[in-house]
This record gives structure tokens, sequence and C-alpha cells, in this order.
């Protein structure tokens, strides 16, 4: 995914302080470049900017919701080369996480899943 | 039919009877004529008079029988449709079969106007002359009758915006307009399947029916069914009549709602709180003396039985509201069961526990909700856990192949057992082990959701327990291949399931 010296970029849209202080200094510590974004707007204006390998986006966030956010940046952004991981502590309705699903490429319940365990996860990507 | 055969005969008999009449007035004339010059030649034109009366006369009377015989289908007929239209005074039927003349077409034509008076109660047809059938067109509530392919024969206007559509219903296949969902009951389909098994005629209602035109928002019906058993080819087999009461049940729909967000408050703390424990356990956790790292620990599983809990409460919700469907994918059992009772060490630990899995070699492959099949091994064992005392430090998981090729795990603890009066409602929502209520914690959920998860499996959940000896738990799952197709996942194959989520299988090789 990556050429080895450049940081692998994360984009974590994520309004919950305490999770994006958890998500990040995680991430940093495995070598990723983290960025935070703290709304739908401000989480779709970096997205667009298509310089992230992976965004972590969370549905429950002020403006834009992101389930939205999500259908934006796959039907104007075709070419987006970032990862989408849902990272979410809402539990979907069947119909609603089928529509998630063909959207993006992984979904995990915050409350299930240690910063180590999401980090172990992206680092899975990162190698093949 | 014999329409023009019936004519035909009206006309020769109308022939008949005035080549008839002619020929026989000729001779009754000239008889009397006759008589008349013999007896009475004084007064011929007094003579003559008599002789025309008594001529009209019997010509009026012969007239009026044939006439009367001539028209007696065309009053039979009448009489028929008077006899179904609504009238305040009740006409009887017409005695079709003491007609001479045309009776078979009278028959037949008698038995259109039955068939026809008889579709005039259904509202697609624009005869709606009788009350009946208008009041049904009026009922502000959906009325729908289906034939024995579940295609639409009728339906009230009402019907028709219940299915959102402008569109005549009739023909259409019911289940091609509704999405119709049942809770804990048996469906419409097999309903009617019995019926055509066993009964002539049957009756049922169904509360808190989801019934939906595709794509529109959810609506709840009370839903009463009416089978009858078909005779004609275009006839009603069942009658459906559907009251809307979205706005009663919509409640449940907002508890789960509220559930949901509910859960989602409960878990971004645990998220927080699991998050930044880990952190202690790794920057602090070498640095920490054996009591303090057991403190970390219990921490950590205390989370984690949270977090199980808040996942329980969750799922029964969701499954009171048949909004739980599992996706049923080929797994290794045994893998799975290892990384779930793995991830219970942890919690077995802290209470003092040990967990000891055994599972043979060569298991078929099982079909199974990874996630969901865990959440039953997880409320097993947290009860297994539980449920042990102190000095009980083991817990046995075993798997094995019943006699009817299925795979059987058990959870078995040395603890304080259950006692019998518990054991009839062990599995109910709520149920506790109330002997043990002031010391064990528990809602009273797990089982009753375990239960759940293995039926929606296919599989059966059993239990034996002695009191002070310990408890045993056992469910089955099915091998992949016994799965009916129906239940086997179906275009998600390429999404992994995990207990946390699930990933896109592509997107690990996708670059």
């Amino acid at each position: 995914m990556q050429i080895s010296d450049t940081p692998i970029k994360v984009l974590c849209i994520e309004d919950e302080d305490f999770i994006s202080e958890l998500y990040s200094r995680a991430l940093e510590k495995e070598g990723y470049e983290v960025r935070i974004a703290k709304s739908g707007v401000e989480g779709l204006a970096q997205a667009k900017t298509n310089t992230y390998d992976i965004i972590l986006l969370d549905l429950m966030i002020p403006d834009i919701l992101g389930v939205d956010v999500l259908k934006t940046l796959r039907h104007e952004m075709p070419d987006l080369k970032a990862k989408i991981v849902i990272t979410t502590n809402l539990q979907e309705s069947d119909e609603a996480r089928e529509d998630i699903e063909r959207q993006a490429d992984a979904y995990f319940i915050k409350a299930e899943i240690t910063p180590k365990q999401l980090v172990q996860f992206l680092n899975s990507l990162k190698t093949t | 039919m014999g329409g023009p055969g019936y004519l035909e005969k009206a006309q020769k008999a109308i022939r008949l009877y005035l080549i008839g009449w002619l020929l026989l007035s000729g001779v009754i004339l000239l008889g009397l004529w006759w008589a008349s010059i013999t007896w009475l030649d004084e007064k011929p034109l007094v003579t003559l008079g008599f002789l025309a009366g008594t001529w009209i006369l019997v010509s009026l009377i012969v007239g009026t029988f044939i006439a009367k015989q001539v028209t007696k289908p065309l009053t039979a007929l009448a009489q028929a449709i008077m006899h179904v239209s609504p009238s305040p005074l009740p006409i009887p039927a017409p005695e079709v079969e003491k007609l001479g003349l045309a009776k078979e077409l009278v028959t037949n034509l008698t038995h259109q106007v039955y068939e026809y008076a008889s579709h005039s109660a259904d509202p697609t047809l624009q005869t709606q002359s009788t009350p009946a059938a208008t009041s049904i067109q009026q009922l502000p509530v959906c009325v729908i009758g289906i034939g024995s392919d579940a295609n639409i024969v009728f339906a009230n206007p009402k019907a028709q915006e219940y299915a959102k559509t402008k569109e005549a219903l009739a023909g259409k296949s019911l289940y091609s307009q509704f999405d119709i969902m049942f809770k804990h009951d048996i469906t419409l389909e097999d309903w009617i399947k019995q019926c055509r098994a066993s009964a002539v005629t049957a009756q049922k209602v169904w509360h808190g029916v989801r019934m939906t035109s595709y794509g529109e928002e959810a609506r709840y019906c009370d839903l009463a069914a009416s089978y009858t058993k078909q005779v004609g080819q275009n006839n009603a087999e069942v009658v459906l009549v559907a009251f809307d009461e979205t706005e009663a049940y919509s409640g449940e729909e907002q508890e789960l709602s509220f559930i949901a967000l509910a859960v989602h408050e409960l878990r971004t703390p645990l998220t927080i709180l699991k998050g930044y424990v880990e952190v202690f356990e790794e920057e602090l956790g070498p640095g920490l003396n054996p009591e303090m790292q057991s403190f970390m620990q219990k921490m950590q599983a205390a989370a984690e039985n949270l977090t199980a809990f808040v996942g329980n409460i969750l799922n029964v919700a969701r499954i009171e509201q048949n909004q739980l469907s599992l996706k049923l994918t080929e797994e290794n059992w045994k893998d799975t069961l290892t990384n779930v009772v793995n991830t219970m060490q942890m919690r077995a630990k802290v209470h003092g526990k040990v967990i000891q899995l055994t599972i043979p070699e060569g298991l078929p492959p099982v079909g199974i909700d990874k996630v969901s099949i865990a959440e039953v091994v997880i409320n097993l064992l947290d009860n297994a856990i539980k449920y042990s005392p102190h000095d009980k430090t083991l817990i046995k998981v075993n798997v094995a192949m019943t006699k009817d090729n299925l795979v059987e795990t058990t959870i078995e603890d040395f603890g304080v057992g259950i006692p019998e009066t518990v054991m009839p409602h062990l599995f109910e929502k709520y149920s506790r082990n109330h002997r043990n209520r002031s010391y064990i914690a528990g809602t009273g959920l797990g089982l009753y959701l375990s239960k759940a998860l293995v039926a929606a499996h296919g599989g059966n959940i059993w239990v034996r327990s002695k009191e002070n000896e310990g408890t045993i738990f056992g469910f089955t799952i099915l091998p992949y291949t016994n799965l009916a197709d129906k239940d086997k996942s179906g275009d998600n194959s390429d999404i992994t399931r995990s207990a946390h989520g699930w990933i896109k299988n592509h997107s690990l090789s996708r670059q």
C-alpha cells in the first residue's frame, strides 16, 4: 500500500476526543500519521483531498452523519484511494448494515475492539 | 347455451298457435254456423253476435295460456335477478326445475346471474350494487382476497393505499405487493398450507404483523385471515383483513430505537475504559506488582463482561422485534470455539477458574453465524463461571458428534447446580436461579438469548443439573451440508465476519 519511508496517512473522523486520542496514540506508536476530524463536514473535506490511505469513519458524528459521508465519498470520489473502515458503537438495522457493507471496506464495533486490535488490523492491510 | 333454440321454439309455438287457432276457429265457426241455421234461423244476427263473442272469449283464454307458457322462462330469469337484488322484501328464487320450455337455457342463465351477484361483492369489479360490496369498498381497513396461487382476487381501495399503488391489485401476487413479517408465530404461507391439509374453513388473527409495501416505511398491522377450501377457480381461498396499528406498535419500534441509542451511549464509555486500561497494561504492566496486574485484568474482565451484557440487551430487543437475522456461513468449529474460549480464559482466570477445552479432530464444517454463536458460548461460560463456588475451579468444554450427525458442544461446571423448581423456566426471559439471586449477578437474559440464537441456527439447547454437583449445558449446531439452502449466507460471500465486526475479504488484498 505504501512506499516504506512515507508513513501511512490515516484520517480519523471521530467526535469523541478520548477515543480519537486513544486511536491516534496507538496508531502513531506504530508509525502511522493521523489526522483527526471532529465532524462530518471537516471529515468529508479532508477525505476529498484524497491524500489519505485509510479513513476511520464513525457513524454518529455532527453535521453530516457517517453514512452520508460514506455515500458522498463513494458517489463523488470514484478514484478515492483510501480504504474506509467504519468504527462505530451504533448497532445498525440489518438493512442499514447491508447498505454500509456494500460501500465500506470494514466495520468494527468500537466497544468490542481495543485500539491495539484496531492497529493490528490496519497492519494486516499494510502488509498485503 | 340454447338461446336461439329457445327463440325458435317460442316462434314455432306462436306460429303453431296461430295456424292451429285459425283452423280450429274456422271449424268451430262452421260448426256453430251450421247449428245456428238448423235451430236458430229466425234470428241470424243474434246468432252471429253470440258466435263471434264465444270465439273471442275462447281465443283470449287460449292466447293467454300460450303467452304465459312462452314468457315463463323470461319471468323465471327476471325473478332470479330480483332474488339477488337488494330488496326490502325477500323474493324467492325461481323454480327452474318446473319449467317446460327452455329449461336448460334458464338454468344456465340463472346460474350466471347468481355468479355475477356473488362477484359484485368483489370490490375490484365496478358492479357495486349490493350493500355488502359497497361496505367493503368503504371499510377503513385493508381487505384482500387471495386465490390458491397467492394472487390477489380482489382488494378494496384501502388495500391499494396500504400497497402504495394506484394500480388495481387484482391478479398480482400478494407477496409482490407486500413484505409481510410475522413475530414468533406461524407465517401466513405456512398457515394456509396447514389449512389446506386439514381444514375446510379456518380463521386466524396475528398481532403486530409488519406489512410493508416494498421500499416504504414499516406499517404494523393486526391481520385476520379466513380460509375456505377453494371450490371455484376464481374464488378467494383466503380473505385477509388488516388493521393498521402502526401507532400502537411503533412504541415497540421506539423501544428498540431507544435501546439502540442507550447501547450506543453505554458502548462509548466502555470503549474509552477498555482503551485506557489497555494503555496502562501495555505501558505500566511489566512494572506493576502481581496484585496490581491482577487488578488490571479484573478491570479488563469487568469491561468485557459489560460489553457482552450490552450486546445481550440489544440482541434480546432485536429478537423480540424479529429484527435479528443470521447469516450462516461455513466455518471450522474447532477454530471458532477455540478463539471464543481463549478470549474467555481471562475472564475465567480473574474469577479463579480454568476452562478445559476438548475438541475431537475431523469435525465437519458447521453452518454458523460466528458472532451469534460466540455469544451463546460466552453466555454459557459466563453462567458456568458465575455459578461455580470458589473451590470449584474447573469448567469443561467438550465437543462431540451426536448420533443424528449434529455437532454438540457441552459446557460443564461443578458448581451449585440448578434447583428443580427453576428448571422448567430456565430458558424464559428474566428467569434466574432464584435461590442464588442474592449473591450472583445477572439479568436472566443470557439463556433466553442463547436458546433463541441456537434455534436460529437450527439447533437445540438443553441442560442437565444436579444441585450442589454441577450443571451441564449442551447445544447442537448443524454441519454446513445439512443446512437448508435458504439459511445459507447469500450474496455476502466476500465478507468475513468476526466477533468484532466484518471485513470485506477483498479489502485485504486490494491495493
